[in-house]
């Protein structure tokens, strides 16, 4: 058995492979935290009915409503496509005091994807017994029991 | 009279001791003939951290068969596409991820289509720097990765130094599938054919890659050759001759197994031949990692031991060892996947050894060439079940019955593939390049055949 994964999926909807490293997790009877970008993100989530819902898979989500921001719904066109650029990863990493106790008793944090990397790194320099990592792969001690 | 200095070398190797990526053999023994032969060898090759810590693929024994004349050196690379750990990550990359996968990705299409192309850079600057201070008289890049054909190439353009290009694997052939590995208009191609038409010769593994570039490249076909993998002696030691075997065959695979190999064939048709009174108890041994990188070693784990029967799993050999191993086999499983393009530098070994060889692969691996010949092969023609089984007993029965006379025969067929024997034309040729040796002992066959 492994320790507690905290997920962090800020895209809009989750890649596959990101579904499918979950569902392995959870499989594994690994306690997960996905954390999505907002409640809409989650309840898509969980409609999709792709991870079952199990009592070690808790669903949360990082902001309410990321559509409600005040900058994003002033943009448009190129200005909108350079905000998800440049100024969301920012913004959500900002939000890391969020998962800060989830991430203490992590024993491996996940960038799932591009635009979690700012809100991961935070968490990875404010815990370093925590392992903050890009990678997808079950870890090496689930490996060595399968 | 002033006595005149040693013919300088750079050789471009990322897969380099400690690395024990599937490259490293050719070019440590090519280095290790040059620095015989007098040259001083530098070589420029994959940082330690790149070795040992993101691809955790390295073998400290292998290290130490480095010799020691040769000077190594370890020019920086980003990581980008390597490093997993956020906390490592630049804090231009942590705080700008999107923006920093954009100029990744930018760079790939634009200046260089292989992530390694920041090492290619950094031994661009190590290579000027160590040129200024002595002058090199060659250079010679082993691919891949091919950043090192770019670099040669860059360093052709700014001090004139003449350059090799040797190709352990294909670039654009994708010589698993046996088709072009980029579609037309790719930077890979413009790139190819830039640094092969300045390059002073351009060296292949087998003649099938050869002939596939020379149709591509008719320009530099002359200029292309073929240098052998080689059977390295000093890792074999002097096979003893064996009586004949009377308890249980002894079948060994050494090697790295990796995902395309077909071991769900060989399984099979391993069951089928111990239904015949030579193989009854026999197993298969496996000797040798579990792919090269630790990610595939699971899926592969549970290969093998769904067919548990069939096969024994050993674990990894340190080269010193691997003597030992070929001592207490009675027959040498050639398993390997690919096709025509693809010599696997372990079929040297294994012709070393004298003992009886079966083939478990494709019809037509360039392998076959080097084997066509030997005493002792068993080839099956493919990978059909019943005929893997007929070659898997025939080499059984072999095993039972050798002379000592046949074994030798077999290890005279390898001593033509002897590394000193495949490198030696090779060593002629740069001698040429560097204006240092006689020229018409430089000649290579045009089929790499010593």
């Amino acid at each position: 058995m492994t320790g507690p994964h905290l997920v962090v999926a800020l895209e809009p909807t989750p890649a596959p492979a990101v579904v499918g490293y979950v569902a392995d997790l959870v499989d594994a009877g690994i306690p997960v935290g996905l954390v999505l970008v907002d409640e809409a993100a989650v309840a898509r989530f969980r409609d999709s009915g792709a991870v079952p819902a199990r009592p070690h898979l808790d669903v949360l989500a990082l902001v309410p409503d990321e559509k409600s921001l005040w900058l994003p719904r002033l943009l448009s066109g190129r200005l909108r496509r350079l905000y998800s650029a440049v100024v969301r990863p920012w913004l959500l990493g900002r939000r890391w005091r969020a998962l800060d106790t989830r991430a203490a008793s992590a024993e491996r944090v996940v960038a799932a994807d591009v635009a979690a990397i700012t809100l991961v790194w935070h968490l990875g320099r404010r815990h370093p017994h925590v392992v903050a990592t890009t990678a997808l792969e079950p870890p090496a001690a689930l490996r060595r029991t399968s | 009279m002033a006595r005149e200095r040693a013919p300088r070398l750079l050789y471009l190797a990322f897969f380099f001791p400690p690395s024990r990526g599937s490259g490293v053999y050719r070019a440590r023994a090519t280095a290790n003939h040059l620095a015989r032969q007098g040259w001083d060898v530098t070589v420029l090759t994959a940082p330690t951290y790149f070795v040992r810590d993101l691809i955790g693929s390295f073998d400290e024994a292998l290290a130490a068969t480095v010799d020691p004349r040769i000077r190594i050196e370890r020019p920086p690379m980003r990581y980008y596409a390597l490093e997993h750990d956020v906390r490592r990550f630049s804090r231009f990359r942590a705080t700008l991820p999107v923006v920093a996968r954009r100029l990744h990705r930018w760079g790939l299409a634009h200046v260089f289509p292989e992530k390694y192309w920041s090492w290619g850079l950094a031994c661009l600057a190590r290579g000027l720097r160590l040129h200024a201070r002595r002058r090199f008289d060659v250079i010679v890049a082993t691919g891949n990765p091919f950043a090192s054909f770019a670099t040669a190439w860059l360093l052709n353009r700014l001090t004139g130094v003449p350059y090799v290009l040797d190709y352990r694997d294909s670039w654009t052939l994708d010589q698993f599938q046996d088709r072009p590995a980029y579609p037309p208009g790719h930077p890979a191609w413009r790139w190819e054919n830039r640094v092969l038409s300045r390059a002073a010769a351009v060296t292949f593994v087998n003649g099938a890659q050869r002939d596939w570039h020379a149709e591509r490249y008719p320009h530099v076909a002359a200029r292309m050759q073929v240098v052998p993998n080689g059977l390295d002696e000093e890792l074999l030691g002097e096979p003893a001759g064996r009586p004949p075997r009377e308890s249980p065959v002894r079948f060994t695979f050494l090697g790295t197994v990796i995902p395309g190999q077909p071991i769900d064939e060989l399984a099979e048709a391993f069951r089928l031949a111990r239904q015949e009174p030579d193989l009854v108890g026999s197993r298969i041994a496996i000797y040798g990692y579990l792919g090269y990188f630790p990610s595939s070693e699971r899926a592969l784990r549970q290969r093998l031991a769904r067919a548990d029967d069939v096969f024994e799993y050993r674990g990894p050999v340190p080269k010193p060892q691997v003597a030992t191993v070929y001592q207490e086999t009675d027959v040498l499983i050639f398993m390997t996947s690919g096709g025509r393009y693809v010599t696997t530098g372990k079929i040297f070994e294994y012709m070393g050894t004298g003992l009886p060889i079966v083939s478990v692969h494709a019809p037509d691996v360039a392998a076959c060439e080097v084997l066509q010949g030997h005493p002792l092969w068993f080839n099956p023609g493919g990978l059909d079940v019943p005929s893997v089984a007929k070659a898997l007993v025939e080499a059984a029965r072999t095993a039972r019955t050798m002379t000592v006379e046949q074994q030798r025969a077999a290890r005279a067929h390898a001593a033509r593939y002897s590394r000193t024997r495949v490198l030696e034309p090779f060593e002629h040729l740069l001698r040429d390049l560097a204006g240092r040796a006689p020229t018409t002992d430089g000649v290579m066959t045009t089929d790499g055949t010593p």
